[in-house]
């Protein structure tokens, strides 16, 4: 019996462990191959539409469905913490005090905000990134907001959805023009960096548009603290900046069993190799989507392409056909500017991002991915998806006998 | 008040926007006469210490480049205590 655990019922985690139920029901059948997938809470949010929640007033109920749902009847599932997680033993230890053994395990917990590492910032910050409830706050709290300085941007790298911070800037611009506040309403974007986004070119791009609606950047702003009494953050640079309303996103760090376990960075984030996914040093230990520390974009379609080379690589040694796949980086993050417009971040490791023009084409694209999503991610879209993607998301091919 | 510190920060192998990121959470934890010991091979890195330095008003006391890795040395004198 070959036991394979699955850690984490977000993009990545339920995607993998649904190719593997699809593509291994023989095994799984015969008593060969057994897939289990722990999930903390039981609830699957699709976190890009948390943007639209905020600044369009989607309703949260429409953007969450429970795991189990979404999961191949093969799959054993479970809601539990994971607490512990042991690579010598090759165990995993949950909230309930369980322990589960695996043969193949699958880290794809995610990443959490980490609210205490700035003072003063959960108090004055209305976090539109982190879930339903916090996004649905920001949506009642821009109808109050008649003047002043609106401050959205980054607290820190690296962050999922690194589009978000900037999509919230263009959103939020639309929003108070279209309700003729624009006059009174100054909107400030806040970033550590020297640009608005890492790559320079689509940064290039950004800055042309904040410029002409008028979003005023921060560059190598690092928020120090924030003093929400006087409203007034506070940066290491010296620089202090007075806001009516900030919808900054928070810094990000691993979910605790990654600290607890010793098994990331400072921060968490494990140590993964960027093509083989697995995490450095094990040969039965993958780390895929936010929490793996990789150079690429901690993004739900990166999430999905790293779970098909993952599934991929699981299911070729078990039926040892020889094939291996390697991860390319591949990123395609839709980037929404308002006015019904966006554009694609597209890079891998080796190619970075060309300058892209916002579309009405690219939006309905973005919408037509989220549409898709919730079938996607039982893993019955991936024809559709090698079609679109091809050979630009993943290398595979057949390992010579030695 | 510690005694002054060198604290490395080794950001070799890290694409753009990782070494000035590595910095910026550096300095969080800098005092006024620590000095940043930065390594990176980003080749983006001596425009964008360059930048941070002049934004930040901190002093760039070093900086060269040797065998494709980049040595900054940036002495942390303007933060606000």
């Amino acid at each position: 019996m070959r036991r394979i655990l699955v850690l984490g019922g977000g993009t990545a985690g339920t995607l993998v462990a649904n190719l593997l139920a699809r593509e291994l029901g023989a095994e799984i059948m015969k008593g060969d191959v057994e897939i289990t997938l722990l999930d903390e809470d039981g609830n699957h949010v699709f976190q890009p539409n948390l943007l639209y929640t905020s600044f369009k007033g989607m309703k949260p109920e429409k953007i969450v469905r429970p795991e189990k749902k979404l999961l191949h009847k093969r799959i054993n599932f479970s809601i539990d913490r994971v607490t512990k997680i042991n690579f010598t033993n090759n165990k995993v230890i949950t909230e309930s005090n369980k322990t589960y053994i695996y043969d193949d395990l699958i880290i794809a917990v995610g990443s959490k905000i980490a609210r205490d590492e700035i003072l003063g910032f959960d108090e004055a910050n209305l976090d539109f990134h982190s879930s339903q409830e916090n996004a649905l706050k920001v949506w009642e709290r821009i109808q109050e907001i008649r003047k002043g300085k609106v401050v959205v941007g980054v607290s820190a790298f690296p962050h999922k959805c690194p589009p978000a911070p900037v999509e919230a800037a263009f959103l939020l611009e639309e929003f108070f023009k279209k309700r003729k506040l624009k006059d009174n309403v100054e909107i400030h974007f806040i970033t550590p960096i020297s640009r608005p986004y890492p790559d320079p070119t689509i940064s290039n791009t950004i800055e042309r548009h904040f410029k002409e609606r008028g979003i005023i950047i921060h560059p190598f702003f690092n928020i120090d603290r924030v003093d929400s009494e006087k409203k007034i953050i506070y940066s290491l640079e010296g620089t202090d900046l007075e806001f009516e309303a900030m919808f900054v996103v928070p810094p990000h760090k691993a979910p605790q069993a990654i600290i607890d376990s010793k098994i990331g960075d400072e921060d968490g984030w494990i140590p993964t190799d960027k093509y083989t996914l697995l995490v450095n040093g094990q040969k039965n230990v993958y780390a895929i989507g936010d929490v793996a520390d990789l150079r690429t974009s901690k993004s739900g379609v990166t999430a999905h392409l790293e779970a098909v080379v993952v599934a991929r690589n699981i299911i070729a040694d078990i039926r040892q056909t020889g094939e291996r796949c390697k991860f390319t980086g591949r990123t395609h993050c839709p980037m929404d500017v308002g006015y019904g417009k966006a554009l694609f971040v597209i890079s891998t490791y080796d190619k970075a991002a060309k300058d892209a023009k916002p579309t009405r084409r690219n939006l309905l694209m973005k919408k037509a991915f989220a549409q898709m999503y919730w079938t996607a991610v039982g893993g019955s879209l991936e024809w559709l998806f090698d079609r679109y993607f091809g050979e630009d998301a993943r290398e595979c091919f057949i390992e010579e006998p030695i | 008040m510690t005694e002054p510190r060198t604290i490395l920060v080794d950001c070799r192998g890290m694409a753009c926007p990782g070494p000035i990121t590595e910095v910026a959470r550096a300095y969080r934890k800098a005092q006024n006469g620590d000095i940043l010991d930065i390594l990176a091979t980003d080749s983006a890195f001596t425009s964008d210490i360059n930048a941070w330095v002049r934004a930040t008003k901190n002093e760039l006391i070093g900086l060269e480049e040797n065998a494709g890795v980049i040595r900054a040395s940036v002495k942390i004198i303007a933060k606000k205590q």
